[in-house]
C-alpha cells in the first residue's frame, strides 16, 4: 500500500509500508524525502519498526512438562511414525521443504542497518524495546514461563554457604544414577573455558525424573553460573545456552544476606543484551532498592529501569541524554571512582554522541585505570572516523597502548584492522591481520607469506604469539576435566595447527632440515591416531622436501593436499610442475594423486568408525 | 557475560560435530527412531512450541500444534531435502503450517488463561503500566494478528504470507498497516 495523503504529513499505511520498504520506488522517494525532514513522521516510522522488535524479543513460553510423554503415548497408541507421506504430512512438511535455503528472519534483516542508524537509532530502539518488554512486573515470573531445568532456592548466596539444587535431565544424563554440577566462575577470565570452570559437587536422583543436589557456594567472586552435566563432562546439559538465555545463576551476598554491589554490575553489565530480561529487570531493580546511591546503580539500573510502554522513542532517547548529563556532572570531580563507572560513562558518551564527554571519560579511564581491558577499544572508537590519510598516525600512536601487558578486547583490533586497511600500508595491514589472530588460516597463505618475511616485527612477535599459543594449547590438553568431551581432541589438534605454524616459520628462516624434521614428528603423531593429516602440516612439509630436494616425498604431500580441497587453490595456483620442476610427469602425478585419494578415504573411514566406537 | 559465555562453551570446531549430531538424529528419526524423535524434541520443542504459541495466542492450542508436528515430524521428514544446517528454519515453517492448519481446523480450544484475565485488564490499571505487547497482540483479531507475527516474527514476505492465508497480496499489506496501527493505538492508549 503506497496511498499518500494530500495534506503535509503521509498516512499511517504510507508510513507503514516505508517502514519496512514494501513501497513503490516512486512513493519511497516521495515519503523518504518527507520523512527525513519530519521529526513527527520519523517517530512514527520508528515506533512502528520498534513494534516489530518488540515483538521479536517478546519472550513466549516453553514447552510444558510432560509434553513428550503425552507424544511418546500416543505413538505408543499407534499415530504415525515412519513411513509414507500422507496428504497431511505433506500440507506441513513437504512445502516448507520447497525452500531449505535458512530463512533470514527479521531481525537479520536489521542487523544490516548502517552504522550511523545502529548508533542513535540502534540506541533508541534498544531502549523502546527494553522499555516494552520490561513492563512486566519484576515479580512476575517472565522467565518461569519457560521452566527451566536446573532449579535452585536462593537467588544469592554468601560465600560458604549452601545451595540447593533440581533438576529435571535431558534424556542424554537421564539414565545415569548421579549427575555432576559444574561451576563457572567468570571473575577467573572467560577467555579459556577450562579456567574458569569448577566441579561444584553431585545431583542424585530423588525419583524418576528428578535429581537434588547441594553446592556451596564458592568465595571471591561477585557470581557462580551452574550447568549440570555427567562426572566426566562429556555430556552436558547446554538447553538453557542453546536457548540464548543465561545459565542458573547465583549472586554472591554480604554478611546480610544481600547480592554485593559487584555481583549485580557483573550481572547487569555483562548481560546487557540478553534475552532474559526479566532476570536483568529483577537485579535491576534489587539493586535500585539495595545500593541507591552508587553511580554504577544509577546507570545501570537506567538502562534496565521500568518505563512506559512503546511511544515516543525520540523521547527516550533525549530523557536518556539527560540523565547522562546530569551524572557526568555529578561524576565529573569525584575520585576514587570504580572501572566499571569510568567504563559505563565512557560507553554510554560514545552511544549517545556525546564526543566531548566520551573523550572526557576514556582518558579518565586510562588515567586511572590503565589496565582496563576496555580502555584500548574506547582508545581507538573515537577515531574511527579520521580521514584515510591520518589512520596510519593513530596506529602509531596505537601501538603503546596495545603492547601494554593487559587483555585486549577482540573490538580494538578489529577497529585497528579497519584503520590499517583504511590506511592503505601493506606492512601496517600485515601487522594487525597478525595480531587479530595469529592462528587463523590466511596468513600462511603464499601471497602473504613475503610479506612477513620482509617485516622483522611481525615476524618476531607472530612467534612470540605461536609459542604463547602452544603452551596454552599444551596445557589445555593436559588439563583436568573439561565440560565438553572433545575439548582435548581439539587441544592437540591445536597444538599440532601452531607446531606447523612455528616449523614453517624455521622454515622461512632457512632451517630447510630443522622444520622438516618437526612437521614429520607432527605427522607422526598424527598418524599414530585415527585422524587424517592437516593439509596445512603437508603443504609446509612439502615446500621443506622441495628446498632439500627429495622431490618424491614432496609430490606426495602436495598430492595429498590437492585431493583433499583445503588450499588446492594455492597449490594449483603455485603450479605443482613449477614446484616439482624435473621430477613432475603427468604418469608420476596422477600415480600421486590416486595414492593419495586411497589415503584419504582410508582415514576418513578410520575416524568414521572411531567416532561411532566413542560414541559420536 | 551470556555472550562471552557462549564464546567460550561453543568452540567453533564444535559447529561440525554439532551438524553430524543432528544430522544423524535427522537421518534416525526419518526412519522412525522414536528416541530420537526424543533428542529432536528436546531440541526443538520450545521452538516449535513458541512459534505455536505466538500464532495460536493459546498455551492449549500450542500444545496441541506441537503435538502434532512431532507426532507426524517422522513422515515430513521424507520431503526434508535440506541440511541439518537449516533444519530450524525447516521446522519452523512446518510448525507455521501446522498452526495455520490447526487454527482453520476449527479445532481450537479458545481457553481462557488466568495470565489472559489479568492482560484484558491490565489496560485499565492506572497505577502500573502492564499492557505489553504481548497483550496488546492477543486483542487482536487473528486475521491482523497473524499477518503481523508472520511478516515480523517468522520473517515472511507478503506474496509468500498471502499464500500461507490464501489471500491475496494487497490484502496481506492492508492486514499488515491495521495490525500496526492497532498495536500503537492499544500501547499508547495504555500508557
Amino acid at each position: 500500500m503506497t496511498r499518500l495523503t494530500t495534506g503535509f504529513h503521509p498516512d499511517f499505511d504510507a508510513l507503514s509500508a516505508h517502514a519496512d520498504r514494501s513501497d513503490t520506488e516512486a512513493a519511497r522517494t516521495k515519503v523518504s524525502r518527507h520523512v527525513s525532514g519530519c521529526e513527527k513522521c520519523r517517530a512514527t516510522v520508528e515506533e512502528i519498526r520498534a513494534l516489530g522488535s518488540a515483538a521479536r524479543q517478546s519472550v513466549a513460553p516453553g514447552v510444558p512438562a510432560g509434553m513428550w510423554t503425552r507424544i511418546e503415548q500416543q505413538l505408543q497408541k499407534g499415530e504415525p511414525m515412519g513411513g509414507a507421506m500422507t496428504q497431511a504430512d505433506r500440507e506441513i512438511g513437504v512445502d516448507a521443504a520447497k525452500e531449505n535455503m535458512p530463512r533470514p528472519n527479521a531481525s537479520d534483516r536489521t542487523a544490516k542497518s548502517s552504522l550511523a542508524r545502529r548508533s542513535l537509532l540502534g540506541l533508541a530502539a534498544f531502549l523502546a524495546v527494553i522499555s516494552t518488554v520490561l513492563v512486566l512486573d519484576s515479580r512476575e515470573p517472565l522467565a518461569a514461563a519457560t521452566p527451566r531445568r536446573l532449579t535452585t532456592d536462593r537467588e544469592a548466596a554468601r560465600p560458604g554457604e549452601v545451595i540447593t539444587f533440581h533438576y529435571r535431565p535431558i534424556p542424554a544424563l537421564a539414565g545415569q544414577r548421579s549427575l555432576t554440577i559444574w561451576m563457572i566462575l567468570p571473575n577467573r577470565g572467560m577467555q579459556r573455558f577450562d579456567q574458569a570452570l569448577e566441579r561444584g559437587g553431585v545431583l542424585r536422583r530423588v525419583s524418576g525424573l528428578e535429581f537434588t543436589g547441594t553446592v556451596a557456594m564458592p568465595d571471591s567472586t561477585p557470581l557462580a553460573m551452574f550447568i549440570v552435566g555427567d562426572s566426566t563432562g562429556d555430556i552436558i546439559d547446554r538447553t538453557e545456552l542453546r536457548a540464548n538465555r543465561l545459565p542458573s545463576v547465583v549472586l554472591s551476598a554480604n554478611s546480610h544476606g544481600q547480592p554485593r554491589l559487584d555481583a549485580f554490575v557483573l550481572a547487569l553489565g555483562g548481560g546487557r543484551g540478553s534475552s532474559d530480561p526479566a532476570t536483568m529487570t529483577r537485579w535491576a531493580t534489587q539493586m535500585h532498592d539495595l545500593y541507591p546511591s552508587a553511580p554504577e546503580t544509577w546507570i545501570l539500573t537506567a538502562l534496565y529501569a521500568r518505563r512506559s510502554v512503546i511511544g515516543d522513542i525520540v523521547k527516550l532517547f533525549e530523557s536518556k541524554e539527560r540523565q547522562y548529563y546530569g551524572w557526568h556532572d555529578r561524576l565529573e570531580h569525584r575520585t576514587g571512582l570504580s572501572e566499571e563507572t569510568e567504563t559505563m560513562m565512557a560507553t554510554l558518551g560514545w552511544e549517545l554522541m556525546d564526543t566531548a564527554r566520551a573523550e572526557f571519560w576514556t582518558t579518565r579511564l586510562m588515567h586511572d585505570h590503565p589496565e582496563s581491558p576496555s580502555a584500548p577499544s574506547l582508545w581507538i572508537d573515537r577515531y574511527r572516523d579520521v580521514p584515510d590519510d591520518s589512520a596510519a598516525l593513530v596506529l602509531q600512536a596505537f601501538e603503546p597502548i596495545y603492547t601494554r601487558p593487559r587483555q585486549v578486547q577482540g573490538r580494538a583490533l578489529e577497529r585497528a584492522l579497519m584503520l590499517a586497511a583504511r590506511s592503505g600500508d601493506s606492512a601496517l595491514m600485515q601487522r594487525w591481520h597478525l595480531r587479530t589472530d595469529p592462528r587463523n588460516m590466511s596468513w600462511v597463505l603464499g601471497s602473504e607469506l613475503a610479506n612477513i618475511a620482509r617485516d622483522p616485527v611481525a615476524l618476531a612477535e607472530l612467534r612470540r604469539r605461536l609459542q604463547v599459543a602452544l603452551l596454552e594449547a599444551d596445557s589445555a590438553e593436559h588439563a583436568g576435566p573439561t565440560l565438553w568431551g572433545s575439548a582435548r581432541l581439539f587441544a592437540w589438534y591445536d597444538r599440532q595447527r601452531v607446531g606447523t605454524r612455528l616449523a614453517a616459520l624455521q622454515l622461512i628462516d632457512g632451517d630447510a632440515k630443522g622444520a622438516k624434521a618437526v612437521l614429520d614428528s607432527i605427522a607422526h603423531d598424527m598418524a599414530a591416531r585415527p585422524t587424517c593429516p592437516m593439509p596445512e602440516t603437508l603443504r609446509w612439509r612439502a615446500e621443506a622436501s622441495r628446498q632439500l630436494g627429495l622431490m618424491a616425498d614432496a609430490r606426495a604431500d602436495l598430492a595429498y593436499v590437492v585431493v583433499t580441497g583445503d588450499w588446492r587453490r594455492q597449490v594449483l595456483s603455485d603450479s605443482v610442475p613449477a614446484l616439482l620442476g624435473p621430477a613432475y610427469t603427468k604418469a608420476s602425478w596422477d600415480s600421486a594423486l590416486a595414492e593419495a585419494n586411497r589415503l584419504k578415504q582410508k582415514c576418513w573411514a578410520d575416524s568414521r568408525d572411531a567416532r561411532r566406537r566413542g560414541g559420536g | 557475560m551470556n555472550r562471552s559465555l557462549q564464546a567460550a562453551t561453543a568452540p567453533a570446531q564444535q559447529d561440525g560435530d554439532v551438524a553430524d549430531v543432528l544430522r544423524e538424529r535427522i537421518a534416525r528419526a526419518r526412519e522412525g527412531d522414536r528416541e530420537a524423535l526424543g533428542e529432536l524434541f528436546v531440541e526443538f520443542g520450545d521452538m516449535v512450541y513458541r512459534t505455536a504459541y505466538r500464532l495460536a495466542g493459546c498455551a492449549a492450542d500450542a500444545a496441541d500444534i506441537t503435538q502434532d508436528v512431532f507426532l507426524r515430524l517422522a513422515r515430513a521428514l521424507g520431503g526434508f531435502a535440506g541440511t541439518s544446517e537449516n533444519f530450524d528454519g525447516w521446522l519452523r515453517r512446518v510448525a507455521v503450517r501446522q498452526a495455520l492448519t490447526h487454527l482453520r481446523s476449527g479445532r481450537r480450544r479458545r481457553e481462557v488463561t488466568v495470565e489472559g484475565v489479568a492482560n484484558l485488564f491490565a489496560a485499565t490499571d492506572d497505577m502500573v503500566n502492564r499492557l505489553t505487547i504481548d497483550a496488546a497482540l492477543a486483542r487482536l483479531s487473528d486475521e491482523h494478528r497473524l499477518v503481523f507475527l508472520l511478516k515480523e516474527v517468522e520473517g515472511y514476505d507478503h506474496r509468500e504470507i498471502a499464500e500461507l492465508l490464501e489471500i491475496t497480496i494487497p490484502n496481506s499489506e492492508v492486514r499488515l498497516h491495521r495490525a500496526r496501527r492497532e498495536l500503537r493505538e492499544l500501547l499508547r492508549g495504555s500508557r
